[in-house]
């Protein structure tokens, strides 16, 4: 037993019989996560669903040498035979993975909870993890890209930005569209150095440029290339892995759960278009409910002869 | 007089690890990656100074993620090695040239930072994510501002290591394209900040200095040399009075 002696103080009743509690909705936590949905933005292409194909893998198949990519030849004579041309072809695999999450709680945790913590409520946020999944794998393959377009030995600048423009405009087939996904520090090293830039100092362009995040994962457009940022991008040797692309250089393939037959006693959740399914258990015995999500989903590159693609790796500090 | 068996006791030390808590970094798990050297492509060459002793030409080394899902990697059973995750995409960066090093690829210690034991590259630490792999030359840290981590790089070992890849021949040297093309865009950032006539000339000029110096250093950056020849040894100067 304690003594509480007088003045009877809050902080004193609180450490002996009081209870400090917090209220943690789930809007709250939402706000504090990096919303950054990689598939609203258009920032990755779909290339199909392996379901029913024996195979974890879609094989995307390219072909050039054609069309709008072969010019004819100017033949010197009016005899000169055309020599036959070759059509040059490739494939790109993108390879699908599982991903999983998982809550349980106690019978007891259920009835008592008041904090939207059952796993009826998780559950619920399942969709929002596939999307941070989905986001994080793209990071991982964009950090797989081979050609640098930034000076590795310094943190980025204007001029490491002039560059990959002009890496963009001297690769052939570029379209005009190009993202990038940095890491907010990149982000952060990039505006430092646009604000030692005068010529780009009007005030419209400064708010531009140095605004916060304007909606999920997109912070500005500099020089043609919107720039998205991300705390997924990989760190590495005192490195960040950003990376920029023109859209359709990085696909993703899932593996649709609508065929997986009778799932009826796990009282299942499925979204078969994103090869989700979700499902659920109760244990009398452990007192315990569970709830888990997989997902049969994989992200991979296609080949920079299709879409231009650049590494920015840049100094961390 | 022998001890009587039933006296013996087993003392060893007590394992507190799951009664300590240890502050995890505030970091995201991540996957762990083997490196990759990509041959001959832009950016796979850096002029490095620092660990060295001159400028110097030194391999990119790019982590490749182990992640099913993500670039080729796939999930397998449960009875297949785990080396057929990524035993794909591995055989594709061969095809295209690529130097792998194994995640068994064996680090002496003279090429880590002091205090690093000798082993692999790949090293782990516990983070509120999960499992954050890193290079060993690579300290993950809390950052000062913010709620993220970061990671401070030995740069100096780091550079020795990948300048000894070279000289033992584990990765093979650049064609002189690859260089050139460095030096050119150390050039091309010169005559960017140099033609930058807006902005004051103080700025401009500082900016001016710094990539001039950088250029400099590209200009005489060698490739690592196996076994530098030693300068020859000064002719003493004889001194007539």
């Amino acid at each position: 037993m304690a003594v509480l002696n007088s003045p009877l103080l809050a902080a004193d009743a609180e450490s002996s019989i009081g209870r400090s509690f917090q209220y943690l909705p789930g809007l709250i936590r939402q706000q504090l996560a990096e919303r950054f949905d990689v598939a609203a933005g258009g920032l990755i292409a779909s290339v199909g669903d392996v379901a029913g194909s024996g195979s974890d893998t879609i094989r995307t198949r390219r072909a050039t040498g054609y069309g709008w990519s072969k010019a004819m030849a100017s033949l010197a004579s009016e005899t000169q035979a055309i020599a036959a041309s070759p059509v040059t072809v490739g494939v790109d695999d993108i390879t699908i993975g599982r991903q999983g999450l998982a809550f349980s709680e106690s019978f007891q945790h259920a009835i008592q909870d008041d904090a939207m913590l059952k796993v009826d409520d998780l559950a619920g946020y399942m969709v929002d993890s596939y999307l941070a999944t989905l986001r994080s794998l793209l990071c991982t393959t964009g950090a797989t890209f081979a050609t640098n377009s930034a000076d590795p030995a310094a943190t980025l600048d204007v001029n490491d930005w002039i560059a990959l423009r002009a890496d963009f405009e001297e690769t052939a087939g570029f379209d005009g569209r190009a993202v990038a996904v940095l890491h907010p520090v990149q982000v952060a090293h990039l505006r430092s150095s646009i604000r030692s830039e005068t010529a780009l100092q009007y005030p419209e362009s400064f708010e531009l440029y140095q605004r916060m995040q304007a909606e999920a994962g997109f912070r500005f457009t500099f020089l043609g290339i919107d720039i998205y940022a991300s705390q997924d991008v990989s760190l590495s040797g005192g490195d960040y892995y950003g990376f920029a692309y023109q859209p359709g250089a990085i696909a993703y393939a899932v593996g649709s759960t609508a065929q997986m037959g009778d799932l009826s006693d796990a009282n299942p959740i499925l979204v078969p278009e994103w090869g989700i399914v979700v499902t659920r258990k109760t244990d009398g015995q452990s007192a315990t409910k569970r709830v888990d999500a997989n997902a049969f989903v994989g992200v991979g590159k296609l080949d920079p002869t299709l879409f231009a693609q650049f590494l920015i790796r840049s100094n961390a500090t | 007089m022998g001890i009587p068996s039933d006296s013996l006791m087993d003392s060893r030390p007590a394992a507190i690890g799951g009664l300590i808590d240890r502050p995890k970094l505030p970091l995201p798990g991540n996957s762990p990656f083997f490196l990759v050297h990509y041959v001959d492509v832009g950016g796979s060459w850096e002029v490095v100074e620092e660990g060295m002793d001159a400028p110097t030409f030194v391999p990119v080394l790019q982590p490749f993620p182990i992640r099913p899902g993500a670039a080729g990697v796939r999930t397998v059973s449960a009875d297949e090695p785990r080396s057929r995750m990524y035993a794909r995409p591995l055989a594709k960066l061969q095809e295209q040239g690529a130097v792998v090093l194994p995640l068994d690829f064996h680090v002496d210690g003279a090429h880590l930072p002091a205090g690093v034991a000798a082993g692999p590259y790949l090293r782990e630490t516990d983070a509120q994510g999960g499992a954050f792999y890193h290079t060993a030359w690579d300290t993950p840290r809390k950052a000062i501002r913010g709620n993220a981590a970061t990671v401070d790089c030995d740069r100096a070992s780091y550079n020795r290591w990948r300048a000894a890849l070279v000289t033992s021949g584990i990765i093979p040297e650049p064609r002189q394209a690859v260089l050139d093309d460095v030096r050119a865009r150390a050039m091309r950032r010169l005559d960017n900040v140099r033609s930058a006539t807006d902005i004051p000339t103080d700025m401009r000029e500082a900016n001016t200095a710094t990539a001039r110096t950088r250029l400099d250093a590209v200009k005489a950056a060698k490739l690592p040399q196996v076994n530098p020849t030693p300068s020859a040894p000064k002719t003493a100067k004889k001194v007539t009075a």
